[in-house]
């Protein structure tokens, strides 16, 4: 009897043992991908320059994507803001990326833009007026697609990738 | 360049190897299953490779997940019917049963790579739902264990409630894409939630109609729970509207409050899980089993086919769990538990990799049922809820749940597809970097 036992015993610690490599190799090779995806910028202030790049994007090429104005009380139609690879803020506080001065429609710091994933997201930033997407309200963290507009404030932007 | 994952495909086929070979060791049996289990490791290790030329940018995980979770399954079902009477050769049908679910799931791959023409026909999708549901009621369906699930075609029984949740996720998924924005749009405000238009919501309506008749007439308690729920889901997911859960959630409540006082047969599983002993041997006695089962198991569990799990009644099939607790412990159930969230993990992010909404939203309905079938049996089995017969997907043993597994499989392997190809046209994303 004892000897049947031993076998089965590091028979039943070995399928335990597969079973939990086998989760590991599928872990591990499922996360692999994310570790690409940019942190998030939680360090982030309104006020402070933006960090030239983070590491890790650097050596990527950067986008070609950008903010074209469609309409507003404060910009020319056509104006043109590069995004590049890092969050852009939106707001009328002088520390955004993109100022929107003296517009009364949008709060100090009103949207964000950030990249997760390869994909372009916009954030309200809690404005008092929110930002739309596509004539929606941005209701969290909204992709955005080439071609979408984006409106803060009086102002309305077109996204091109 | 592809992605590989060799490493845990070949790990899942160990696993069942191993499962199988300790069987043979234990219950002397003769060399059938080895070599059944033989022609199941060359299916899915073809299928496997088939996939990664075919698809080379899919998700990558995906199969050995499959492959890990039949092959347990495999091994468990020819554990439990070995020697039973009446069940012997279940093992050897599941086995035909996971070939011709890879063959379903090649002919999904096939068939649809450009699935979006799937979306052009969803109305047709929401009747052949419908139709399949409605089958079970003419002269076709038989009920099985008081339930009205299966109809009998020629020489083929299915049920037809497991593709009829394919076809509805398909058609939602493209109705949803579609009119997300009138579904999301305010009409008025109650008591400070805004609360949408309701006119769009005909279809989600009469679709719930159809889960009160599954609970009403073929007394699919399962069936019932996820039609409610998916598109519940689906559409909170599509329009982002919180009224559209607390709408869900209300009709829930007063659904299985009026269900329970009406039928008899929702009163008998309530019972049997709030005071499984009051009838220890009729109403009580499959849930107190499992329970049993389960605690035999302990953190290590019983060694396989060592266990007591031939007990549980449909331990196959419901009760698969209970038995996997049973003879590998606390530590393979959460094993297959982890198994079943990775899988859920990587659906989730090939609906966020979709490249646009009706692809997402099909991602996410199919996922969504993966993981609320997973959640509602395991639930069930060990009394966390009342009981509802449901599969476990891709381990228990059943036709029609396998092949529906593999079909879901295959929508989630070419949606991947074409999200990767999207991500490797792109220059900005390198889908490779950190992952060799």
């Amino acid at each position: 009897m004892l000897e049947l036992q031993v076998p089965l015993l590091a028979a039943k610690a070995l399928l335990l043992l597969l079973l939990f490599a086998f989760v590991y190799a599928v872990v591990r090779r499922g996360i692999g991908d994310l570790r690409d995806v940019p942190d998030d910028d939680g360090e982030f202030v309104a006020g402070a320059p933006q960090p030239s790049q983070k590491r890790g994007r650097a050596a990527r090429p950067r986008d070609a994507s950008e903010l074209i104005v469609e309409g507003s009380d404060i910009f020319a139609p056509g104006t043109q803001f590069a995004l590049e690879n890092g969050s852009v803020s939106i707001g009328r506080s002088s520390g955004s990326d993109i100022v929107v001065k003296s517009d009364d429609y949008a709060s100090g710091r009103h949207a964000q833009l950030s990249r997760h994933g390869g994909l372009l997201y916009v954030e309200d930033l809690g404005s008092t007026n929110g930002t739309f997407v596509n004539g929606q309200k941005a209701v969290g963290a909204t992709p955005l697609r080439d071609g979408d507009t984006v409106k803060v404030g009086s102002t309305t932007f077109r996204f091109v990738e | 360049m592809a992605q590989r994952a060799t490493m845990p495909m070949i790990l899942a086929l160990a696993i069942c190897t191993l499962g199988f070979a300790t069987l043979i060791f234990v219950q002397e049996a003769t060399s059938p299953p080895l070599i059944y289990g033989a022609y199941y490791a060359g299916t899915l290790f073809a299928l496997y490779l088939a996939v990664r030329l075919w698809l080379p940018n899919s998700d990558v995980l995906i199969l050995p997940l499959v492959t890990m979770l039949t092959g347990i399954g495999l091994v468990m079902i020819f554990r439990l019917t070995y020697n039973v009477p009446d069940a012997e050769g279940l093992a050897i049908t599941q086995a035909v049963w996971i070939f011709g679910g890879s063959g379903a799931l090649l002919f999904t791959v096939l068939l649809f790579r450009n699935y979006h023409r799937l979306f052009d026909y969803k109305y047709l999708f929401a009747f052949a739902a419908i139709f399949l549901i409605c089958l079970t009621f003419t002269p076709l369906g038989y009920e099985v264990n008081g339930a009205r699930l299966w109809v009998q075609v020629g020489p083929i029984n299915f049920q037809p409630s497991e593709f009829a949740r394919i076809a509805l996720i398909i058609f939602f998924a493209g109705y949803l894409a579609e009119k997300r924005d009138l579904l999301a749009a305010t009409s008025r405000t109650i008591a400070g939630i805004q609360f949408p238009n309701l006119k769009y919501f005909g279809p989600v309506a009469l679709v719930w109609a159809a889960s009160l008749g599954l609970l009403v007439f073929e007394k699919d308690l399962g069936s019932s729970l996820l039609f409610f729920a998916i598109p519940l889901l689906m559409l909170y997911v599509a329009t982002g509207r919180i009224a559209y859960v607390i709408l869900g959630s209300i009709m829930f409540a007063v659904g299985s409050t009026v269900a329970y006082f009406l039928f008899s047969h929702v009163q008998v599983r309530v019972r049997a899980w709030l005071d499984p002993w009051q009838d220890p041997d009729g109403e009580g006695f499959q849930i107190l089993q499992s329970l049993f089962n389960i605690a035999d198991g302990g953190l290590t569990g019983t060694g396989l086919g060592a266990g007591f799990a031939q007990t549980i009644p449909e331990v196959q099939t419901d009760f698969i769990f209970s038995a996997i607790a049973s003879e590998l412990g606390l530590l393979g159930a959460t094993a297959v538990l982890l198994a079943f969230l990775v899988f859920v993990y990587r659906g989730i992010k090939i609906s966020l990799m979709a490249t646009d909404d009706s692809s997402k939203l099909l991602a996410y309905g199919l996922t969504t049922m993966f993981a609320i079938q997973t959640l509602v049996i395991i639930a069930g089995i060990t009394k966390a809820i009342p009981l509802t017969g449901i599969t476990l997907p891709f381990v228990s043993y059943g036709g029609s749940s396998i092949i529906g597994n593999f079909i879901i499989a295959g929508i989630l392997l070419v949606i991947s597809e074409k999200a990767g190809q999207k991500e490797r046209g792109e220059p900005t994303y390198d889908y490779e970097r950190g992952t060799a």
